[in-house]
Order: structure tokens, then sequence, then C-alpha cells
């Protein structure tokens, strides 16, 4: 009796399972409301993106007194056929003073768009000289759209400190030390001082110490620096550093 | 126990029903093997226009087989997406390498395609293809024309082509000729799309990189830079090996470092001496290391250069000039960093990466031996110093000497006389006699070596105040020197250098 039940649920549970899935799906679409954050932007093979920018017009000539930089916004959701504006400030503990040391240009994602870089100008204030100014930015909600992810991780994330709601920007006149001298540039340039690497910055046309330097092009600053010092000393004596003692590199 | 024993019907039916071979269109006979083979080996280089012709054996009495023949540029620097050439659809190729399609320079992979007929299998055979030109191959001749450099050719088949550099680059003139600077190997600098041989035309005060099978200028000397220096006065302009590019100006180095980084690659600004700054002089010579076996090798010296100020060698990298480890010299022979000798010539020996060095203090010459190799348990790299036995050589000048690298040793010209000095039994012989009006102004040795045997070559420039003639010598494997048999070849401006291009 029970086997002969058993046998009719199963038949039954077979029917019903072979009629539902031929039951037809409904699409699944994103309904969420739009959101946007500070995202990865896609170059060539490689995806470029900071929770951070340090900008020094330390190693620029005194001509440049403003500076463009961009930060890539993305949205979650789908384009739509208007602007939308994307609500970006500065949060209270920031000392750089908005429309003075820098300014958000732009801070649209486009109609039809899933992204946009968005313009931040710098200004070299007088002040700068001897000081540096942070901005702490960050994404909240606009009319248009909400404040995105605000989580920190590995790829896809790709953020160790800052939210992808966060981004950093510090503006200074200041020369700082590279992080990186003592082990990659102390070998061959000696201690560090201001006026030295002013001195090979200018000689050798490079800013960027704490990028990668690919061997040809270290050989050629490392080069172009010794040869440049040596007819410094030959035409003016020694070049004396911020600390009264002479520049030498090793 | 009825129940399990009808399932296991079931179960058994489905397995008979495995056996059962369903219809399909499959074989499961053993798939044809094409054999296709061909007696060419390596790459096969041909000009633009010339017939290339190809018979490659495969044996098709016992089938229905189509053939195709197609190239196409075997380079990701021109990406793989071009279009391909079809060459021809028999089984053996007669075609025209037409110069709408093939480039000079560029390498290209020829495929010969069999396909049975019956089951549609095709089977492949790949060739390699260079394409060439007049230029490919032959001794290229620096000459000084009234003043201004240009370079000639003497083709392998005794053929002439003069004025090469002025008829095709008629716009760059480059005065007080010095030398021809030609790359070993191709060079990868990220410059030139393709990895190729460096060539430079070079007078005193100027320089020019040229196409090395076009012979048409691509760079000029301030190019080759990253930051050109301020002055140009050169003394020497080429590559130690593929690895590092040496320009010698105001004495001092400049070097190009090249490897499997990315990034363009240029010439630096001069190399500091250590401990000395730029007071120092490099002699125009390089002893570039050649091949090793680097297990057996811990430590090498892949570029070595001398100091005439300082009287001494360096241990060049790309980075810096170096001084050798105290345990590298057997200073009873002689200290690499202390020599003490000013140079007269340097080049390799005929043992594989050890060099012969000519010095010389006043009028004594001596010739010293060294190696850019170590081994395990043996740093020391200093071989050999000897007084040398060879009348007229400091006279002479360091382009009319030649060592050999075939055999032990080094021939040199004074006046119209040839000689050759033996290195083991330190004595010199006249070889040859020109004419009491045929001074000899340049000498060059050059190894042949085929799968049979290895010999010599010996291109020796007279000049006789009218005219430069060129003399070829056949060199044997001891070292003996026979006339080549081919007749003097005239017409030359004073030739000032002379480089073999092999065809690679």
């Amino acid at each position: 009796m029970n086997t002969k039940y058993t046998n009719w649920a199963m038949y039954f549970l077979i029917a019903v399972l072979v009629l539902v899935g031929c039951a037809k799906d409904e699409r699944l679409l994103f309904d969420d409301a739009a959101r946007v954050y500070f995202g990865m932007r896609i170059d060539g093979p490689t995806l470029v993106g900071s929770d951070s920018l340090d900008y020094s017009f330390a190693f620029r000539t005194e001509d440049v007194i403003r500076d463009t930089f961009y930060v890539h916004c993305r949205i979650t959701g789908l384009a739509v056929d208007y602007d939308r504006r994307v609500n970006i400030v500065a949060e209270e503990k920031s000392d750089a003073q908005a429309g003075y040391h820098y300014e958000i240009l732009q801070s649209i994602i486009p109609a039809g768009q899933y992204d946009n870089s968005v313009p931040i100008v710098v200004h070299r204030r007088p002040g700068l000289q001897d000081s540096l100014v942070t901005a702490y930015l960050r994404i909240v909600d606009s009319e248009d759209l909400l404040a995105g992810y605000n989580d920190i991780g590995p790829g896809p994330v790709y953020r160790d400190k800052y939210t992808r709601q966060q981004f950093k920007l510090t503006i200074t006149d200041r020369l700082i030390k590279p992080a990186n001298w003592d082990s990659s540039w102390l070998p061959v340039f000696g201690a560090y001082s201001e006026v030295k690497i002013r001195f090979i910055s200018n000689v050798a046309n490079f800013t960027d110490w704490t990028g990668v330097v690919y061997p040809q092009d270290r050989n050629f600053i490392i080069q172009t620096a010794y040869y440049a010092l040596y007819e410094y000393e030959q035409a003016n004596g020694d070049l004396i550093d911020e600390n009264g003692n002479p520049v030498k590199f090793y | 126990m009825k129940q399990v024993r009808k399932y296991m019907y079931v179960m058994l039916l489905f397995i008979i029903a495995a056996c059962t071979k369903d219809s399909n269109n499959f074989s499961y006979e053993e798939p044809f093997d094409f054999q296709i083979s061909d007696d060419i080996e390596g790459v096969i280089q041909i000009r633009q226009g010339e017939i290339l012709s190809l018979t490659p054996h495969f044996d098709d009495s016992n089938g229905d087989y189509s053939y195709l023949w197609f190239a196409w540029p075997n380079t990701g620097a021109l990406g793989y997406n071009n279009m391909r050439d079809t060459l021809g659809t028999a089984k053996e190729l007669t075609a025209e390498i037409r110069g709408s399609y093939y480039i000079v320079g560029v390498p290209y992979k020829l495929t010969f395609k069999v396909t049975d007929n019956r089951t549609g299998v095709s089977d492949f055979y790949f060739y390699d293809l260079n394409i060439t030109n007049v230029y490919s191959e032959g001794w290229m001749v620096l000459e000084d024309r009234n003043g201004q450099a240009d370079f000639s050719m003497l083709l392998p088949d005794g053929d002439v082509i003069r004025q090469i550099y002025s008829s095709i680059n008629p716009n760059h003139l480059i005065t007080q000729p010095l030398m021809l600077g030609l790359s070993s190997g191709s060079v990868n600098d990220d410059i030139d799309p393709l990895p190729v041989r460096k060539f430079y035309i070079a007078g005193k005060n100027d320089a020019v990189e040229l196409d090395v099978l076009t012979m048409q200028k691509k760079a000029d000397f301030d190019f080759l830079f990253f930051q050109p220096p301020p002055v140009t006065q050169l003394s020497f302009i080429g590559w130690s090996g593929t690895s590092l590019g040496v320009i010698i100006n105001e004495k001092l180095l400049c070097t190009n470092f090249v490897g499997g980084f990315p990034g363009a690659k240029k010439f630096g600004l001069y190399m500091q001496a250590p401990e000395l700054e730029y007071d120092y002089e490099i002699a125009p010579f390089v002893a570039n290391i050649g091949e090793y076996d680097w297990r057996a090798h811990p430590v090498v010296y892949q570029h070595i250069m001398y100091d005439q100020k300082n009287k001494r060698f360096y241990n060049v990298t790309g980075e810096n000039l170096n001084t050798f480890p105290t345990n590298a010299s057997n200073t009873s022979i002689f200290n690499m960093n202390d020599v003490g000798l000013t140079m007269k010539y340097m080049a390799s020996s005929n043992t594989s990466n050890a060099h012969n060095a000519i010095m010389y203090e006043g009028a004594q010459a001596y010739l010293l031996q060294f190696s850019s190799l170590t081994t395990d348990g043996n740093p020391i790299i200093t071989q050999s110093k000897r007084i040398m036995t060879a009348p007229y050589i400091l006279e002479t000048s360091a382009s009319s000497i030649a060592s050999s690298t075939l055999s032990g040793h080094i021939f040199y010209g004074y006046e119209n006389t040839l000689y050759r000095y033996a290195i083991n039994s330190n004595t010199t012989n006249q070889v040859h006699t020109f004419t009491a009006n045929e001074e000899i102004i340049n000498v060059k040795f050059r190894m042949i070596r085929t799968a049979d045997d290895e010999s010599g070559q010996l291109l020796v420039a007279t000049w006789d105040g009218q005219e430069s003639k060129l003399y070829d010598f056949a060199i044997s494997a001891t070292g003996a020197i026979a006339e080549s048999g081919e007749p003097a070849k005239g017409g030359f401006d004073r030739v000032v250098d002379m480089v073999y291009k092999n065809v690679n």
C-alpha cells in the first residue's frame, strides 16, 4: 500500500517538475537606484585609478600656476538620456580650501554614459611653499545619483585605505623626500637634500621619483645628473644645499 | 529480490547497448602520416624579384592530394592579421618574390600545405624566408672622397657597388671619415619596430644611423641620445655584441644598454670612471664576450674597455665603468686595474672569449692576452704578457692590424709589406710584398665557417697616392696565406675602414 502511494507521489512530482520547467522566465533587470563611485578606468590592457593623489608643484617651473588632473567616476545601473550630477564634497577634516586650493569642474555623468573623468584643478598658492594641504573628498547623494560602494578590498575594488566613495588629495609646493629615496636612489645619489633633488630633476627633466623607472631611463638620469654636477662644479665650485653642505652623489 | 533482479536486467541492457557501434562517419584506421621533408636547412635568403624554387619530399604515389603554398610576415611587430600571399597550388614551387608584397628585412613564414582529398586531412611544412637585397652581404668599404665619407660594397661575386652612401643620402654629407659601425646581430631597442642590426657611418664630428639593408639614413647623431653631448668628437661608434651600444665621444664613454625590459632605449651621457669622474680616455676598442655556457662560468665580463690615460682596463656594464675585482688579475702577469701601458690595438683572438691587446711603452711592444670568462675556482682572467718580436707594428696604424680568430696569428701591414706575427713562437714573417708605391693602409680578417671546415679571408687595402686597391687573401686553418686568385679591385678612394656584412 505504502509503495503504491510512494510511486504515485513520485510520478506526480516528476510531472510537476516537467511542467514548471517549460514555464517562461521573467527577465531579470537591475532596478536599484543609480549610484556613483570612484572607479577604475580602462587604459589599453590596464586598469588605471587610485584612491589618492599627492600633487607637488615643487618640480614645476615658476610659470606653472595651476594644473588639472582627473578622477574617474563610474555608475551602477543604466545610462540615462540626461546629464546627472555627481556630488563631491570635502569632509570637515580637510584643510585645503575648495575654490582656492582646488576646484572640481564638470562633476557629471553625461547623458548616455556609464562613467566620466571629472577634472579637478589645483592652484599654486604662495602658502604652499612651506605647507601641505589636504582635501578628503567624498561622494555623497545628489538628486541624480546616490553615493556608491563604500568598501575597501583587493581587485575588483582596488582600494586599501580609502573607500570607493573617498578620494584624498594633497597639494604642496614644498619638496617632499620621495618615500623610495633611501631604497632606490640613495646608492647612486647619496643623502637626500632639497637642492640635490631639484638639481637632478631640472637637468634630467625627471620628476616621477616614486614611479617605475626602467633601467635605460635610470641610467640616463644618473649619467646626466653626474655630468651636469661635474660641469657645474667646474664652472662654479661646489653646489651647496639647504643645510650648507656641498651636493655630492657619493 | 525480484525487484533487484529486474533492475539488474535493465542495467545489463544498457551495458550491452553501449557496445553497439553507432551510426557515424568516424574511421578507426591509423591516421595517415604525411612525411613531408626538405633538404633545405635554416632560413632561405632571397631577394625581391627572384624566383623561389622549392621541391619538398613527399610521396604522393598512393593517394589523391592537393597542395597550397602561402606566406605571411612572421613578426609580432607587424601583427599577425596581415593578408597572406598565395604562391602556388602545385607540389613543387616556382614563384616570384614580388616586391609589392615582400618587404626587405622582414621575416616571412612560408607554408606548404598538403591535403588528402579523400579525407580532407591536411598537413603543413614550414620554411622561413628572409627578404634581402643587393646590400645584404659583402665587404663594406669606407672611403675618404675628397674629405667626405662614402662607402662602396665588394660583393661576394666580386662585383663592386660604389658611392652607396652619397647616392642614397645626398643631403647629409659627413666629413673627416672615421669608421663604419655594424652590430654583430639584431638589436631590440624598442625604437625600430623590429629588432635590426645597427649600422652607422661616422666622421670625426658627425655620424648617422643607416638602415642596414636599404642604406637610407634612419637617424641623425643627436637622435641616438636621450640628450646629446654638447660636443661631437667621435673616436668610436658601434655595438659590443647586441646588448651594449658604445659611443666614444671626447674620449669619454656613452652606452646604450638594451635588454628584455620595456621602453625606448637610447644612448645616455658620459659614464664616470670610478674615483676619476671624467678624467679618463677610452681607447676605441671593445673586448666583447661571445657565446659561452653560463653554467660553467659563474662570473663573466661582458664588455671590457681600456683607459689610455690611466692605463687600465674597465669592466663595462650598462650602468658603470667598474674596477675589476682584485682576484681577476694574476699580478705576476699583469693587473687589469693597473696595466701601465698604452693600447695600440685590441681584438678577439682565436681562442673562444679570449682577446689580444697590443700595448706599448716607448718603442717596446707587448702582447697581453686575457679572457672574458672565469670558471669555478679560478677567477683569474689575465692570461699572458710577452714582449712582441714584431717589427714596425708600432709604426703602422691600428687599422692595418688584424687579429686572426682562426689561428694564433696577428696580420699587419707596414709600407708595402704584409706581416704575420705568430703568437706562440713570438716570431714574425713577411708574407706578401706589394709594389713599392703601394702602401698598406687597412687590413681586416674574417673567419669563414662552413659545415665542413674553417678558413679565413684577409682583405688588404693599399694606397698609391691615386687610388686604393683591395687584395683578397685566403687564410688556412694553420694561418698559411695564399692569394685567392681574385684580381685586385681598384678604383677606390683612400680606404678608411672595412667591415664584412653577413646575411643574418
